[in-house]
């Protein structure tokens, strides 16, 4: 979705973040309710989504402000982490 | 309607009983009509501590700085000028265009359409000087009025005679010669310091040090001479004298410390909130006196940062940023041999003659401390989160923060690719999509 | 929410009309699915709501820039058509 001339980057990708925040609080809801998922792999999988979350800002906000390498470090430094920690929860959900 | 004669302002006062009532009405109803005022002091928020004084040990040895004893003073009096500027076509910020956008910017700050650092009289439009319904409105209105003149920033606080120097230089005899402040502004006995400033260009700063990081720290001077300018003016048209000045008659940051714009930082610069070390500042005195000085000291961790990081220490191509863990005071003992460090004040204390000489070897006024700081970045969402969290987190923490500022990139130093971005058509718009 | 000093208004404006779209699209294909809404009653539906998000981010926008009349304007010039539509797609859903 590009700003169309009328909205800014920070504007559209806080919007994003929105719709992503609430498809994953629903995401783990469904999980919870579904599949009986504990709550340690609960709070596993809520840390990384959020995690992952706040990556993504990051690097999009990094790209906005042409901080390039910002952009790349935050997906090493923020999104693997994410990634790990969401990975844990699921397979503990899964088992 | 009241008209005012510009050319005839310091001709005695031309207004009536009758339009002084209609002017009296005309006051009021502006009042009545206008939005409630309020008085923001500083920028608050979560971690920022206010204080009543200057959060800065002095020592009882303190004594007001002798504006001879400056830098710039003694090299002139050497026959160094203050800046040296180059131009060199084959190198990146060093072109003849961007030398000629470097002395350009200083246009308004060496052409200023009143004297600097002198004395302004009132207007005399009103018999006595204009009264503010209170010290609120006062501050309201007094920040309004530099920001509308186009400042970043602006603190009011009361005159302190220890940040004033206790010797002002007379210019025309090349550093030589001084006055002693109250005989240079003889007649003028000031209560206020308002403090203003202005923020320079992010992108330009960050090829520093070139021609291009030398046009926005002048232009900031110019643009600090268009405000000063006018609100001296507008204080005089108030009825109160009023003396500008850019970096003449006192020390800048000690008084927009104390006009709670920000803290010290390890450059010895005013470390703002928002703009970080990023911005110039000047002030005005003035003879308007306030019932009460809301803007106060504040603090949000930036002695602590400082003491972890050393990114300016470290990017310094002079060694004049100190690299000593923590701030310290001075003795005269000290300073014996650095006229221009003034002791008795716990601070990082730069090496002034080092910093001017690579000024002159480099052909440029450097900024490279200023440009590397990690509290020197746009104004995005993220990086006033890591300000927020750095107020708050432990020292060891700081180093990592400042270590992994520059893992992502920031306060690269002499790249040679910044004044391309610098040029690029498309620019850092900041708004994205907007371009 | 307040923007706790890290935030613009802006940006806490638009992660929630995110989180208040998503809701609403899924909303919509709720009322399809469970409901068996007619198309033209959904078509109304999504105008309603579009309208009425338009109108909520009109009017936090306004109030944002100090201009509490465009604030209270948009909310009659806006919301109201955005009530009235979805009024009208929500009785013919459920008629």
């Amino acid at each position: 979705m590009s700003g169309l001339a009328i909205f800014t980057g920070i504007e559209v990708l806080f919007f994003w973040l929105g719709v992503a925040s609430l498809a994953t609080v629903q995401g783990l809801i469904w999980i919870r309710w579904k599949k009986q998922a504990s709550w340690p792999s609960l709070a596993l999988m809520t840390a990384g989504m959020a995690t992952i979350l706040f990556a993504v800002a990051w690097a999009v906000s990094a790209v906005l402000e042409k901080e390039p390498q910002a952009a790349s470090m935050s997906l090493l430094v923020i999104l693997l982490p994410g990634l790990i920690l969401t990975t844990l929860g699921g397979r503990l959900a899964w088992k | 309607m009241v008209q005012v004669d510009r050319e005839s302002q310091f001709d005695e006062p031309k207004l009536d009983r009758r339009s002084l009532l209609k002017l009296g009405v005309a006051g009021t109803a502006a009042l009545a009509t206008a939005a409630p005022l309020t008085a923001k002091a500083n920028e608050g928020g979560f971690g920022t501590k206010v204080h009543s004084d200057i959060p800065y040990d002095v020592s009882p040895e303190y004594k007001r700085f002798n504006q001879y004893n400056t830098v710039f003073n003694s090299d002139r009096r050497k026959g160094i000028p203050a800046m040296s500027p180059i131009f060199d076509d084959s190198r990146p910020g060093f072109s003849f265009s961007e030398f000629a956008l470097s002395m350009a910017s200083t246009n308004l700050w060496m052409n200023p359409g009143m004297e600097m650092e002198v004395v302004h009289q009132p207007r005399g439009v009103l018999p006595t000087p204009y009264q503010f319904p209170d010290a609120t409105t006062a501050h309201a209105q007094l920040k309004r009025a530099a920001r509308h003149f186009g400042a970043s920033l602006v603190g009011i606080t009361r005159r302190d005679e220890r940040w004033d120097y206790s010797d002002v230089v007379i210019y025309e005899s090349g550093g030589h010669e001084t006055l002693p402040w109250e005989k240079a502004l003889p007649d003028f006995n000031p209560k206020t310091v308002i403090v203003v400033a202005w923020e320079m260009d992010y992108e330009a700063l960050a090829a520093s040090p070139s021609q291009i990081s030398d046009a926005t720290a002048l232009n900031a001077y110019s643009g600090l001479t268009y405000i000063l300018t006018h609100m001296t003016d507008y204080l005089n048209y108030l009825g109160y004298k009023a003396a500008p000045a850019v970096n003449g008659l006192g020390l800048n940051v000690p008084y927009a410390i104390a006009a709670g714009l920000g803290e010290v930082n390890r450059m010895g610069m005013l470390q703002n909130y928002k703009y970080g070390p990023r911005l110039r500042i000047a002030k005005i005195y003035t003879e308007l006196e306030l019932d009460e000085y809301y803007d106060k000291p504040v603090t949000f961790g930036i002695q602590r940062f400082c003491e972890n990081c050393m990114h300016c220490a470290n990017q310094c191509p002079s060694g004049a940023v100190s690299h000593d863990i923590k701030p310290a005071i001075y003795t005269a003992e000290d300073v014996k041999d650095k006229p221009y460090i003034n002791p008795g004040i716990r601070k990082w204390h730069l090496n002034g003659q080092k910093c001017h000489d690579y000024w002159i070897e480099s052909g440029t006024t450097c900024a490279t401390c200023i440009a590397t700081c990690p509290y020197n970045k746009p104004d995005f969402w993220h990086h006033r989160l890591i300000d927020r969290i750095n107020t708050y987190i432990p020292g060891p923490l700081h180093k990592f923060m400042a270590e992994m500022d520059l893992w992502h990139g920031y306060g690269n130093m002499f790249d040679e690719k910044a004044p391309a971005v610098f040029w690029d058509p498309k620019g850092r718009s900041y708004d994205g999509l907007k371009g």
